[in-house]
């Protein structure tokens, strides 16, 4: 097992009255993760914290094994891209980019070679000799990711990096954290788009309210919530032979039959259920065509925490 | 026969080197419609041209039996705009607000300041209606902004990224006002979006506009019907054994993203569950790929960055 | 949050022409000027003119019978255009700034409204906050004068025309400047700091460069000038200004329809639908 990129114990930050995160613990990484949550919920106060904006008024942060506040070094290993920020609308792209580097300590020519590059991978080469004035909103938070990559952190925070972004851009972006992620870069990314990010990584952090709810595999997260048997919806041409094979599993709660050719299961341990399926299809030669979960995506979890465990819509 | 909603023929419209619409020739019925496009692939300059605020260098246009050019304001009369960003008066008051715009759209003042109540109450900002705007969070700004588009009852409103800026409870809860909207008989809008994903479980029509043409238009249907045959999987546990293990039962596993593509045959679905025994995974999904308006989109639009090689 | 369908208590009604939804613009505008800084200024504007006209006339009749040039005083001095100057920056800085600065008129531009309607009803109401700081006090001073028995009938009629006519050039002027200043930004202290710029700078400026060169055209670059050569015609005081009424009338009703004309064109600029 490696280290974890980030560790937080009982993390507390407050603006006055105001709470900005309260007892978070959790660790993160490696790879890509997804932090989740409501607006006001802390995502942002997290992100500022990890970055040494901010410094935490209880509990312990260790980033890269660093504690961020206040570490100079720690500065240059990672990458932030704010989710609202000003950038210096009367500079070209390029040169907004090489002024950072060259703030960040790059000789001049390093700069510019990696200021053009971080351009280029962001897929803003075209464009990159204009005035951010005349830049689209998509656009502008592509250049917030370029500034972000530029100096080649080893961890990267994104603050709603896609918000504005349209379609062709949001795929990009998606390609490049993957790209980035291959590359043995470290990502934490928060979104409110629930299917971008899963369809990023199945890691994830869910807060609200300044604490964790969550954090960890998605589907074992998923498989933590008892309250609610896991509903697993599977298509066959033999719905009573195949519920008669499941029906065998202690934790397999209730079968219905919704239609033709299809079945319901209700299972209160997916993952026995998931690890068991495979083998049984073999053994008794089941003919499955489909099988899946409306309640084994990150929506439905989201909502099962975030209201409180009241189950489904 | 119905009566078209929107009609767009031969229409251009250039700025200056750039020609923002090239030749756009559409026909969108009644329902519900989304909009699609990369910036710069006139979204914006086409609801410009509907809303009859621009006129086309050539072509013509019709939405609801009128000609935008040579009647603007009846046009405007009949339709509803909501646009993406902040718009409101922070010094009135929800309920005052909306009433205003009913006002501003034509309504009597009584009419306006009913309708206005009525429609705070269909957005859910009932109890919220008589506070003062600046008091309020980004999902109640939505909110009225969605209610001043609806306040003057128009069978057409223009929807400009209703969700941007929304948590994912936020987002959910404008996703199901607007198909509220779009079940009312004779209540139809296009809304523009970069999430096609929100496209897609919301219209039953679109248009996808890349660099001012067309790349696809009408029922979605129709549309995605042709972008069928593959399977999808989805697992939990080592992926390149399991795709070791599909290549050895002879198919051929197509890895995006976070799920495998698999053409596969009626009735083989077994070798998959045998790969997944032998590489010890579990098939956390299974079903045929269900086409979207994303898939077509991206399928249809040239990407500038190039989608990895995997 | 419970969703239903809205219900149309009405059922689908007859929609009102434009004037009518110019006027909703209008007197929405109107009085959302009626603030502490609106009120305050037109309120001693009124208390100004009415007790300085009223004095004045009072100890001239101890002398003579009054005059309408008696009732011209106020123009004389310098208090008066400075008010105007607190009434228009309060009542007009903010018509068009604040607008684009929240954005609220691509709504309005959305609807069935055209640009110059909008504009239109912006000018309405702060054309009716310059009227009745420009013209209500005067009117005011003339009933009191006349209730108090100190003027002839004669010289009422005439001092009211006087008022009448020199506050509606006034405000053309300034409803002009305001909304032209206004289309400028979109923060209504800027348009509002500009106007106490531009006219203090046209004041001075003209001033000195008129001393300086003996130019006899230069005062009609200077509004407040203008003002008190139109207020001179109107109640008939002849000599004592550097500039002709008639001719200053005309620069300040021009200019002001100039400035309005400025206000819609700059307008333009604004993009309903935005990327």
């Amino acid at each position: 097992m490696t280290d974890p990129v980030i560790q937080a114990v009982d993390v507390t930050k407050r603006y006055g009255e105001v709470l900005g995160l309260n007892g978070f613990t959790a660790t993160i990484g490696p790879g890509i993760t997804g932090l989740i949550g409501p607006n006001g919920a802390g995502k942002s106060t997290f992100f500022r914290l990890l970055v040494g904006q901010l410094k935490v008024d209880a509990g312990d942060l260790r980033v890269l094994g660093y504690n961020p506040w206040g570490e100079g070094e720690f500065r240059r290993m990672v990458g932030y891209c704010p989710e609202h920020s000003t950038l210096f609308e009367w500079m070209t792209a390029r040169d907004f980019l090489t002024s950072l580097l060259r703030v960040d300590g790059f000789p001049k020519a390093e700069a510019h070679a990696r200021a053009t590059e971080a351009i280029a991978t962001v897929g803003l080469s075209e464009a990159q000799d204009r005035r951010l004035v005349t830049y689209s909103k998509g656009m502008r938070q592509r250049v917030k990711l370029a500034q972000s990559i530029a100096h080649d952190p080893a961890l990267i925070l994104l603050d709603e990096p896609l918000n504005g972004v349209d379609p062709v851009g949001r795929a990009a972006v998606m390609s490049l954290l993957r790209r980035l992620q291959r590359s043995g870069r470290h990502v934490l990314v928060s979104s409110h788009v629930l299917y971008e990010v899963e369809r990023l990584t199945d890691q994830i952090v869910m807060i609200t309210n300044g604490r964790v709810i969550a954090y960890g595999d998605l589907h074992r997260i998923r498989s933590l919530i008892d309250a609610h048997p896991h509903v697993i919806d599977i298509e066959t041409p033999d719905p009573r032979g195949v519920a008669r094979v499941l029906a065998s599993m202690d934790h397999v709660v209730s079968i219905e039959f919704p239609g033709e050719g299809r079945l319901r299961v209700q299972s209160r341990s997916p993952e026995e259920f998931y690890g068991a399926l495979p083998g049984l299809v073999v053994r008794e030669g089941l003919d499955i065509r489909a099988v899946g979960s409306a309640d084994d995506n990150l929506d439905a979890v989201f909502r099962y925490l975030s209201e409180g465990g009241h189950g489904p819509r | 026969m119905p009566v078209a909603l929107i009609e767009v023929n031969g229409v251009s419209k250039r700025f200056g080197t750039v020609e923002a619409v090239s030749n756009l020739s559409v026909e969108l019925s009644p329902g519900s419609i989304g909009l699609v496009g990369p910036n710069g692939s006139g979204k914006t300059t086409l609801i410009r041209l509907l809303l009859g605020l621009l006129s086309p260098d050539s072509g013509n246009l019709s939405v609801l039996g009128c000609d935008p050019q040579r009647d603007p304001l009846g046009v405007r009369g009949q339709v509803g705009y909501m646009p993406e960003h902040d718009c409101l008066s922070p010094d009135l008051s929800g309920i005052g607000f909306v009433a205003h715009m009913g006002r501003v759209s034509g309504l009597p003042k009584e009419v306006a300041i009913s309708r206005a109540h009525d429609v705070l109450e269909f957005v859910g900002l009932a109890e919220e209606r008589y506070r003062k705007i600046r008091e309020y969070s980004v999902g109640m700004r939505q909110r009225v902004k969605l209610a001043q588009a609806i306040v003057h009852d128009p069978p057409l409103c223009f929807l400009d990224e209703p969700t941007a800026g929304l948590d994912p409870s936020g987002r959910e809860e404008m996703l199901e006002l607007l198909r509220a909207l779009g079940r009312l008989p004779n209540h139809s809008f296009v809304l523009s979006t970069h999430l096609l994903h929100d496209a897609d479980g919301l219209c039953d029509q679109v248009l996808m506009l890349d660099a001012g043409h067309c790349i696809a238009s009408g029922p979605v249907r129709e549309l995605i019907a042709s972008h069928e045959g593959e399977s999808v999987i989805r697992i939990q546990g080592d992926t390149d054994r399991f795709l070791a293990s599909l290549l050895q039962h002879g198919l051929t596993p197509k890895p995006m993203d976070r799920e495998i593509r698999v053409e596969l045959a009626p009735g083989t679905t077994r070798a998959v569950f045998e790969s997944a025994a032998e590489a010890g995974v579990q098939v956390r999904y299974l079903g045929r790929s269900v086409a979207t308006i994303e898939g077509l989109f991206l399928a249809r639009v040239e990407l500038p960055v190039p989608e990895d090689p995997t | 949050m419970s969703i239903s369908a809205p219900r149309y208590a009405a059922g689908p009604s007859a929609r009102t022409g434009p004037a009518s939804r110019i006027l909703a613009i209008a007197s929405r505008e109107f009085f959302r000027r009626a603030r502490a800084a609106t009120l305050l200024s037109v309120a001693l504007t009124f208390f100004v003119v009415v007790t300085s006209v009223v004095v004045t006339v009072i100890f001239a009749s101890f002398l003579r019978a009054p005059t309408a040039g008696d009732f011209e005083s106020v123009y004389e001095s310098p208090v008066w255009p400075f008010l105007m100057l607190i009434v228009a920056a309060s009542a007009g800085a903010g018509s068009l700034a604040e607008d684009v600065g929240d954005r609220s008129i691509s709504l309005y531009l959305s609807r069935p409204i055209r640009l110059v309607d909008y504009v239109s009803a912006k000018t309405i109401a702060c054309g009716s906050w310059l009227v009745i700081a420009t013209v209500g006090p005067g009117l005011t001073a003339v009933a009191v004068t006349g209730a108090l028995g100190y003027a002839s009938a004669s010289v009422l009629l005439a001092a009211l025309l006087g008022f009448v006519a020199t506050g509606f050039v006034a405000a053309i002027f300034f409803t002009g400047l305001a909304l032209a200043l206004s289309s400028l930004t979109n923060r209504a202290l800027y348009s509002g700091v500009a106007i106490f710029g531009v006219i203090l700078v046209l004041y001075i400026g003209g001033s000195v460069v008129a001393g300086i060169t003996g130019n006899i055209y230069v005062p009609y670059a200077n509004p407040i000038e203008n003002i008190r050569s139109v207020a001179h015609g109107a109640f008939g005081v002849s000599g004592g200004t550097a500039t002709d009424p008639a001719s200053s009338a005309l620069t300040l009703v021009g200019s002001g329809v100039v400035l309005w004309v400025f206000a819609l064109w700059r307008m333009r600029r604004v993009e309903v639908v935005s990327e």
